[in-house]
């Protein structure tokens, strides 16, 4: 295919006020499509279905681990909608009112109830690391030996890592790593606790995520 | 730009719309299952942890001050939500570390040997399999700018700006690219799975 001018194209969806094409500029961060969306949300279910449908898409493209039946996805939606009903609508709080002050290096904390997690999880974040995972050998699936091993050796690393719109780090198995990390078995927890936001992919190479 | 999105979502919920709510669990339905995945051996575990992890944070959404993106927070619900239930469950969490450290009992040793994890079932791993290649297919059915839109927009995860830039071409049809590619996907995948345009969603 020639390259498309960039006038619009005919809609493939029906006369709905929430195409296609709205749904996809939605997710991809355009404020003025994502209200449409949400405005739409609870009437068309095409855009339900396309909003999912993207989505789902999209983390195939990352894992193949991914590409699993959206029967699955409908399910359990289902039963969140269901859970949520029985829910009072939440509200936050009009005013900013204090979880106590905060400080550099702490800012997870104040999301309460997590502080062994949030304790982990900014040590990790402020030195900076990759948590490399040991290779799932057969029969023990669903261990998760993390092995926490620095990546930059520069001391100004806090200061990005700590920076709370900071892309989240990419988990990647890598056989040499894991020899490596078995060879060094200080780095090595046997704890479950994963850093925050990490993404497992099954490329080569570290991207920076999305 | 996802930080974005998620970041208009949560004021959306804690003003009171619940349909935001939504969006986020169909956006990161899939990760949190697979991280839950990872944690327990039992996979009829999966929907109910991943369950409760969205109501532990729908309720906890009103506390959330953005101090870190709302994956990061998902995440660690996810994770802290697993190893309750588990403990509820009275199983141990770390069923497989205690199993490789203490050895002892055979029979327990062997089941584990034999569970399926991770909805690796023949059937599951089929229907994955098929849906995977689905997938690969319909990408190589596209076009070549389409496909490089939705590539360097999906795993690269540059924005439509970067985007622009590397295709040397208007925003504007980078947005256009995007969205067909994504909907020239859907359209493949829609037969396959036997759901109609919002059937049941």
């Amino acid at each position: 295919m020639s390259s498309i001018p960039s006038t619009s194209l005919p809609s493939p969806a029906s006369a709905d006020a929430v195409d296609a094409s709205t749904v996809a500029a939605a997710m991809d961060g355009d404020s003025q499509a994502l209200d449409a969306v949400l405005a739409a949300w609870s009437r068309d279910p095409s855009v339900r279905e396309r909003w999912h449908a993207y989505h789902w898409i999209g983390d195939a493209l990352r894992s193949a681990d991914h590409a699993t039946p959206p029967a699955r996805d409908q399910a359990l939606l289902a039963r969140v909608r269901q859970a949520m009903a029985n829910e009072p609508v939440v509200l936050a709080p009009g005013a900013a009112s204090g979880a106590g002050p905060s400080r550099p290096g702490t800012r997870m904390r104040r999301t309460g109830g997590w502080l062994g997690l949030a304790a982990a999880a900014s040590f990790l974040a402020v030195v900076g690391v990759v948590v490399m995972q040991q290779a799932a050998s057969p029969g023990v699936e669903g261990a998760t030996n993390v092995a926490v091993v620095p990546v930059s050796s520069s001391a100004s690393a806090p200061a990005a890592t700590s920076d709370e719109s900071a892309p989240p780090a990419v988990m990647i198995r890598n056989a040499e790593l894991d020899r490596y990390l078995a060879a060094h078995k200080q780095f090595a927890t046997t704890s479950v606790i994963p850093a925050p936001g990490l993404e497992v992919r099954s490329v080569s190479h570290a991207t920076p995520g999305r | 730009m996802s930080a974005d999105v998620d970041q208009q979502l949560v004021e959306r919920v804690q003003r009171g719309d619940q349909a935001a709510f939504e969006m986020l669990v169909v956006k990161y339905q899939r990760r949190v299952e697979r991280l839950i995945g990872r944690m327990v051996r039992d996979v009829d575990l999966v929907p109910d942890i991943a369950q409760e992890t969205f109501i532990r944070a729908y309720r906890a959404l009103p506390q959330f001050r953005g101090d870190s993106a709302f994956y990061t927070w998902l995440y660690r619900i996810a994770v802290n939500t697993a190893k309750r239930m588990l403990l509820d469950l009275k199983r141990d969490p770390l069923v497989l570390q205690s199993s490789m450290y203490t050895g002892e009992d055979e029979d327990e040793t062997s089941a584990l040997g034999t569970e399926l994890t991770d909805s690796a079932t023949p059937e599951a791993m089929l229907a994955s399999k098929e849906i995977a290649e689905t997938v690969n297919a319909a990408i190589d059915a596209l076009s070549e700018d389409l496909r490089q839109a939705v590539v360097l927009r999906e795993i690269e995860g540059l924005s439509y700006e970067e985007i622009a830039d590397v295709m040397n071409c208007p925003i504007g049809t980078v947005r256009s690219r995007i969205f067909r590619a994504r909907e020239a996907i859907a359209a493949r995948l829609r037969p396959l799975l036997g759901t109609k345009t919002g059937e049941r969603w």
